[in-house]
């Protein structure tokens, strides 16, 4: 008679290597906590600041808004106001001419321009309003996209006689430092920039402040 | 292994929250060196301006309730920034709730041919200066 033979008996794996091997895990991981904590209660975030200084360079002027980068060509638009707006016919025509100058209208694809005068006595002063259009700009998005509109009209631009100027409202922090960033670190361009409150409008004076580089 | 993976959880939410919006940003003005002037951070909300003298933060109450009459606070700062105006500027930490009044308060300075400098920052996100590396 065949004896059968004995089944051998499961061996029971020892548990000590695997509460080795978790109680080595969780210390590394305990250990990168600290580690970024205390790496991250510090400085984080590096950015390098320059001086304000004027130029002779005339700026490319950007309003930075709603998440949006919308390109303001201020000079074709003045240039088709002053079209419209024409010359005194006289010397005692100067004033109704600045008067007429209230009211007239531009636009192009990202804003509209609209001319203002206030006449008081003896004195007067002349303005632009640029309103930006609702739909008009460039989205955050798509700007860094390597053909974006937004890169091909800095492209457009030359570097040696143009800074790139922007107007910033709150709402559009975002997508001027990427805006900033593609221009100055990739294009190579200067920048500039001047804060816009949310209910500021965007008004170019005959005096007014003018933009310096950053 | 659910161990693991809660511990791994808690380390990658640290470091998120630690890195995250509520860090503190480093500025490293580059400029200065070039012109060998020391910024001084004033941090601007649109009501104060936080002076940052070292390590101790002073804060100024900018304009009285016409917003446009400095204080003397602001008056004394901008005398004291005059006088050192050849080694020092002012350099801005500018907050969305100050872009209003921002340029009445750099005016205060460049008036008096202060150079200043400016860059906008979150309206919560802590900021300091770091000492330029040699």
């Amino acid at each position: 008679m065949r004896r059968r033979r004995k089944e051998p008996e499961a061996v029971q794996p020892s548990l000590v290597p695997m509460v080795d091997l978790l109680s080595n895990t969780v210390g590394v991981l305990v250990f990168i906590m600290i580690f970024t904590v205390m790496a991250a209660s510090g400085v984080v975030v590096l950015k390098r600041l320059p001086l304000e200084h004027s130029t002779s360079a005339t700026p490319a002027n950007f309003l930075c808004e709603k998440d949006r980068i919308l390109p303001l060509n201020n000079e074709d638009l003045s240039l088709r106001l002053r079209k419209k707006w024409g010359s005194p016919r006289s010397i005692f025509d100067i004033y109704s001419w600045i008067a007429r100058y209230d009211g007239i209208e531009a636009e192009d694809g990202h804003f509209i321009a609209r001319g203002e005068t206030n006449l008081t006595h003896g004195s007067y002063s002349i303005s632009t309003l640029f309103t930006p259009k609702p739909d008009g700009g460039y989205a955050r998005q798509e700007i860094h996209l390597r053909d974006s509109a937004y890169r091909q009209y800095l492209a457009a631009l030359d570097g040696k006689s143009r800074f790139v100027h922007f107007f910033v409202r709150p709402d559009g922090l975002e997508s001027f430092f990427l805006a900033r960033k593609i221009a100055a670190e990739e294009m190579g361009f200067s920048t500039g920039w001047m804060p816009l409150d949310t209910d500021q409008p965007l008004r170019f004076v005959s005096e007014g402040r003018a933009a310096t580089q950053q | 292994m659910c161990v693991l993976g809660v511990l791994l959880f808690v380390t990658l939410s640290v470091a998120a929250l630690a890195l995250g919006p509520n860090a503190t940003e480093g500025w490293l003005p580059l400029e200065a060196d070039n012109k060998k002037k020391i910024p001084i951070l004033v941090e601007w909300d649109g009501k104060s301006a936080v002076v940052h003298t070292g390590k101790q933060l002073k804060s100024i109450q900018a304009f009285s309730d016409s917003a446009s009459k400095s204080t003397p606070e602001l008056s004394s700062f901008v005398i004291e920034m005059t006088a050192k105006r050849q080694t020092h500027y002012v350099l801005f930490a500018v907050r969305p709730s100050g872009f209003k009044d921002f340029q009445l308060l750099a005016d205060e300075f460049r008036q008096k041919k202060v150079d200043v400098g400016y860059e906008p920052i979150s309206q919560d996100k802590p900021v300091r200066l770091l000492q330029p590396s040699k």
